[in-house]
């Protein structure tokens, strides 16, 4: 394949397969295939179910090529699809209630959860094994919290573009953040901060 | 031993915030689940099935119009270019037919007679007296029309016999007006040509003109294509003899077209008796000539109307 298309970006790719350059689609769903399947697998829990929505989602993507126009990026505009496909297969499975805002957790503290004893830096595991205890804290998020923080791990969208990409605006999305973060942190305990190099004095909105 | 985390700004990705950028890290190394290959090739063989159905569909509309519209256009110019090439052609073609069936008629005709007069037998050469100066009387061209038509309404009257139906012809105040002209001229150009001639000839001139229809046509047509030049001693006469008027050798015109014709009804006959001569013919048994006589008349009056039983002789 052309190395030229690597340095292309999501939208070019996409405008080029909407202009019949079948090479440019693969690129694209190459980039995106993994983040957007992981998506929707945390989300529904079910492989099955993950797999027919990400098949739905790409057909929605290639039927909307003759369509596409550049008004978002690429990345906002796939996973807008991924949501409100996510969305009808909730409410398809009777499972819309997890998606519900619980306005204590949209507007509140974060909760200040401290970590289990049995999760203390003298219980730490591998590196490899608190990453499965992230993402099992990752899926044991509320749906809400879970797909900002899946938007902004395996998208990359920023707060606002996670506020367009699930249509709720930028201070839900930030809450959401903020709750999803504090919930992982609490849930990963002590353990979290013995691999914190970093210095997490961060007070206040920046915004 | 928890300590407040606030998310990144709405400029930068969260993943710039040093700390979830580390649970971003830590997430990434634990989650690494990937769509089966299945999947895989089952959406990127629709992303290029949709290509291909797409070009299928744009194609016949984008086409149709764009395709065809060029050499539908190219091939309507060529029929119409040549069409008229054609016509042009022909009218020229015909037009110079008629020129020179004007131009046979006119000074080849009324020199055959004298021809004959002057040289019929190599013998006689001192007998004959030399040929006669001509003087013609400038000839008013003629359209083939006029010259393939039959005898004149005026010659017949001339000749005392009813006058005929004549089929509709193209141009009839023309003729008419050519002949009242040819008939006018026509003791000029006699008095010119052949002054010697004795008044018992020039009374046999007429006779000759008023009988030309009946008489002189078959005449030219037994003598054949020379009949006109007399190369039969038979027709040589002491005397000069006098030149056949207009009408006659409109006769005789029609008389050498028509060597073919078996029956001599049909060149006097009006269409009616005509077509009643090609209804005694078939009552008469005789199918082919019958059938003859009608493809000569639809020669002659194709415009005129044939009896549906005479139809089925062709």
């Amino acid at each position: 394949m052309d190395e030229s298309y690597a340095l292309r970006t999501d939208e070019t790719l996409m405008l080029a397969y909407r202009d019949g350059d079948a090479a440019a689609f693969e690129v694209l769903y190459g980039r995106h295939r993994g983040r957007l399947y992981r998506y929707l697998l945390h989300q529904c829990g079910q492989r099955e179910q993950a797999d027919e929505l990400f098949q739905e989602i790409w057909m929605s993507v290639i039927r909307a090529r003759s369509g596409y126009e550049v008004s978002a990026k690429f990345t906002t505009w796939l996973f807008r699809i991924a949501h409100n496909r996510l969305i009808d297969g909730f409410r398809a499975c009777g499972r819309l209630a997890e998606f519900e805002v619980d306005v204590r957790d949209e507007e509140g503290e974060v909760p200040d959860v401290p970590a289990p004893a049995s999760e203390q830096p003298e219980h730490l595991l591998e590196r490899t094994q608190l990453a499965g205890r992230l993402v099992s804290a990752v899926e044991a998020l509320p749906a809400p919290q879970r797909e900002a923080f899946l938007l902004a791990a395996e998208g990359g969208l920023t707060v606002e573009e996670i506020g367009q990409a699930t249509g709720t605006g930028f201070e839900t999305a930030k809450s959401r953040l903020r709750y999803a973060y504090a919930r992982l942190r609490a849930d990963l305990g002590d353990v979290y901060e013995t691999y914190e190099s970093c210095d997490l004095q961060y007070s206040g909105d920046s915004r | 031993m928890t300590r407040p985390l606030t998310p990144p700004t709405a400029n930068t990705t969260p993943a710039d915030h040093p700390v979830s950028n580390e649970l971003h890290a830590l997430y990434r190394e634990g989650s690494t689940v990937e769509p089966g290959p299945l999947l895989d090739r089952r959406i990127l063989a629709a992303a290029k099935a949709e290509l291909t159905s797409d070009l299928r569909r744009s194609r016949p509309s984008r086409s149709w119009w764009k395709v065809l519209l060029v050499p539908v256009a190219t091939v309507a110019i060529g029929v119409l270019g040549v069409s008229l090439a054609w016509r042009v052609v022909d009218q020229q073609e015909r037009e110079l037919r008629a020129a020179m069936s004007v131009v046979e008629t006119q000074p080849t005709a009324p020199e055959a007679p004298v021809g004959a007069v002057t040289a019929p037998a190599p013998s006689d050469a001192t007998a004959v007296p030399p040929p006669l100066p001509t003087v013609e009387a400038p000839v008013t061209p003629r359209s083939p029309v006029i010259e393939a038509s039959k005898p004149s309404r005026s010659e017949a009257k001339i000749a005392g016999q009813p006058v005929p139906a004549e089929a509709p012809k193209a141009f009839p105040q023309q003729e008419n007006q050519l002949k009242a002209e040819a008939l006018a001229s026509e003791p000029e150009r006699q008095a010119a040509r052949a002054p010697s001639v004795s008044p018992r000839t020039d009374a046999a001139l007429k006779k000759r003109g008023a009988d030309a229809i009946m008489d002189e046509a078959p005449e030219a047509d037994a003598s054949g294509a020379s009949g006109l030049a007399g190369s039969a001693p038979a027709s040589v006469s002491p005397m000069p003899v006098a030149r056949p008027s207009y009408d006659n050798r409109l006769a005789e015109k029609e008389g050498r077209a028509k060597t073919e014709v078996s029956a001599h009804v049909d060149d006097a006959a009006t269409p009616e008796d005509w077509l009643k001569h090609i209804r005694q013919l078939r009552e008469a048994g005789r199918d082919a000539d019958a059938a003859q006589s009608l493809a000569r008349f639809r020669l002659r009056y194709p415009d005129h109307v044939v009896p549906g039983d005479l139809i089925q002789t062709k």
